[in-house]
């Protein structure tokens, strides 16, 4: 039994991260992390220069992290990237589902092993395949910024310059370990990618046309950023996963009680949707 | 004959799957009216009386965008949600139609009209019609709330709420009227090139990835202030009427003609070698 289940898995994810719609989406989302790649790394030479010419040349002001892509939100690549992340992450795997349901593939698939197996499988390689391709852009730009920009400890003397504000999620890691903060970062944006990704899985009970399946998730996140409005004034807390997922604060602070709120909705919403409709469902 | 009977096929099968999105767009305008009315209140709350807004002042907030970003460290890009979500909603909207005609009943259909430009021009008047239909749900949406609320329907533009609730930054003393057919004509005149240019993206990138483009032009368009990007012609707040180096309404005019007639030129002769039996 446990044999059939990874081998089904193995199955899953070689298709999803071994298909054309990964790779082009991964083609597109690396181009936008280069592209601030490319602006940070010609601002911070731009940055180095103008000092060198007078005055304080502000060493800890310039890092790299307020130069990669997560500490940045200057950049076309950066704007680029986090307002779609939604977007890109559904594509490579979150049709899946509603492909293989109309070519008969999961009947063929369900009678040799079980529905269960089959929706696990289904959700795990969906949530590997949208967290990946945004893990993967994030990792390459890093490492590229990182070739050109020192690794300075980021100081509070220039707040405007490192805007992780108090009691913002981990802003005491962004001032004393910089480097395990990112790292914590990027395996938020693979849990939440993920959890995107398998949104458009949840979806595909309830509709039947292939690119609302797709685009309901990003429309709906999209809301939720705009729903932010009302509470102007209001209220300091980020609750758009579009700012929240960006390691330093676009606007508000993030706040890690919203963050595992939100993670954990996400999470009961698409999974018990998939497991409890997926399995309900009548296959053959 | 055979191209208003196909028309007219497009108009009642377009128009019938696209009946919910036309709700939705109700939905959005209504939150984007509240938000507006909101702002006012709190703007003014200081106020003896919280000024009124006009219909043409809910318009120009739907349809405002952000001033020109200059970028740095100390300030942040942040994207204009509102004017976003209402210009993909809509694009999203016309993405669906034409795709799924062709790869269903549209391929008898193109046998029994024997040509493939009067497919092509029907799909593109009916992508151009369900737009103006989105646009006027939106004038008769802010137009309902203004009723209800008893905001004054009237096309005067209230200078006070452009420069404290939209921030254009340098902007005129006086308003011209010529701004109120910059917000009721421009931003349409945008969304129905950029629709036209997605459903010819449609033949060479499928629906999906169309879309990305079309998205990443408009987001291109909030943050790069430039003539060469149709977006920005969208954004009133941009307009030579608003501000002092502002965008030039006659370049706009110029962008809607050019993104029409390629799209138009571009699409019909792709599509006269286009393999429709992938699509099947």
């Amino acid at each position: 039994m446990k044999k059939t289940f990874s081998r089904l898995l193995a199955i899953e994810i070689k298709k999803a991260i071994k298909n054309k719609f990964f790779i082009a989406t991964l083609g597109i989302a690396t181009t936008f992390s280069l592209f601030s790649a490319w602006y940070m790394i010609d601002h911070y030479r731009f940055q180095t220069f103008l000092s060198s010419i007078d005055g304080n040349p502000m060493t800890n002001a310039s890092s790299l992290y307020n130069h990669w892509i997560g500490g940045e939100a200057m950049s076309l690549g950066f704007t680029l990237f986090f307002t779609l992340l939604p977007l890109i992450a559904v594509l490579p795997y979150g049709w899946s589902y509603f492909i293989e349901d109309k070519n008969g593939y999961v009947k063929t698939v369900v009678i040799r092993s079980n529905k269960w197996q089959y929706f696990l499988s289904k959700y795990l390689a969906t949530f590997i395949a949208g967290g990946l391709v945004i893990l993967i852009p994030l990792v390459v730009n890093f490492l590229l910024v990182a070739s050109f920009v020192p690794a300075i400890t980021p100081s509070m003397v220039y707040s405007l310059r490192y805007p992780v504000m108090i009691g913002s999620l981990w802003s005491t890691l962004f001032y004393t370990y910089p480097l395990i903060f990112v790292l914590l970062y990027l395996i938020l944006n693979f849990i939440f990618a993920g959890l995107f990704a398998t949104m458009s899985l949840a979806i595909s009970f309830f509709l039947r046309n292939r690119i609302a399946i797709i685009l309901t998730p990003f429309f709906l996140i999209m809301t939720l950023h705009y729903s932010r409005t009302f509470l102007a004034y209001r209220y300091y807390n980020e609750i758009s996963p579009i700012n929240y997922l960006h390691a330093t604060c676009v606007e508000n602070a993030a706040n890690a009680w919203i963050i595992t709120g939100q993670g954990l909705l996400f999470f009961v919403l698409t999974f018990g949707i998939t497991m409890k409709l997926g399995v309900k469902r009548e296959i053959l | 004959m055979k191209f208003f009977r196909l028309l007219a096929y497009d108009y009642k099968n377009g128009f019938r799957v696209g009946t919910v999105k036309l709700l939705v767009m109700v939905l959005f305008v209504v939150a984007f009216c509240i938000d507006f009315y909101y702002r006012k209140h709190v703007t003014y709350s200081f106020d003896e009386v919280i000024p009124s807004g006009t219909f043409i002042d809910y318009l120009f907030s739907i349809f405002a965008g952000i001033k020109e970003y200059t970028p740095s460290k100390e300030e942040n890009f942040i994207i204009p949600v509102k004017w976003l979500l209402l210009h993909l909603f809509i694009c999203y909207s016309t993405l669906y139609y034409p795709f799924r005609d062709l790869s269903s009943m549209g391929l008898n259909i193109l046998v029994r009209t024997k040509g493939r430009l009067t497919w092509w021009f029907s799909k593109c008047i009916w992508n151009v019609s369900y737009v103006l239909t989105m646009y006027g749900v939106i004038l008769i949406t802010v137009f309902a709330f203004c009723l209800i609320t008893k905001e004054p329907i009237s096309l005067n533009i209230t200078r006070m709420f452009v420069t404290d609730l939209l921030q254009p930054g340098d902007i005129h003393e006086t308003l011209s009227f010529n701004l109120v057919y910059i917000i009721l004509f421009y931003p349409l005149l945008i969304l129905i090139s950029l629709n036209l240019l997605q459903m010819t993206l449609v033949l060479i990138f499928k629906p999906l990835y169309s879309f990305v483009v079309v998205t990443v032009i408009w987001l291109t368009s909030a943050y790069l202030f430039s003539p060469f990007l149709p977006g920005n012609y969208a954004m009133v707040i941009r307009s030579e009427y608003v501000i002092q180096k502002g965008l030039s309404a006659s370049e706009g005019m110029v962008m809607f003609l050019f993104l029409v007639s390629v799209s138009l030129i571009f699409g019909s002769l792709y599509f006269r070698r286009y393999d429709v039996l992938g699509e099947e």
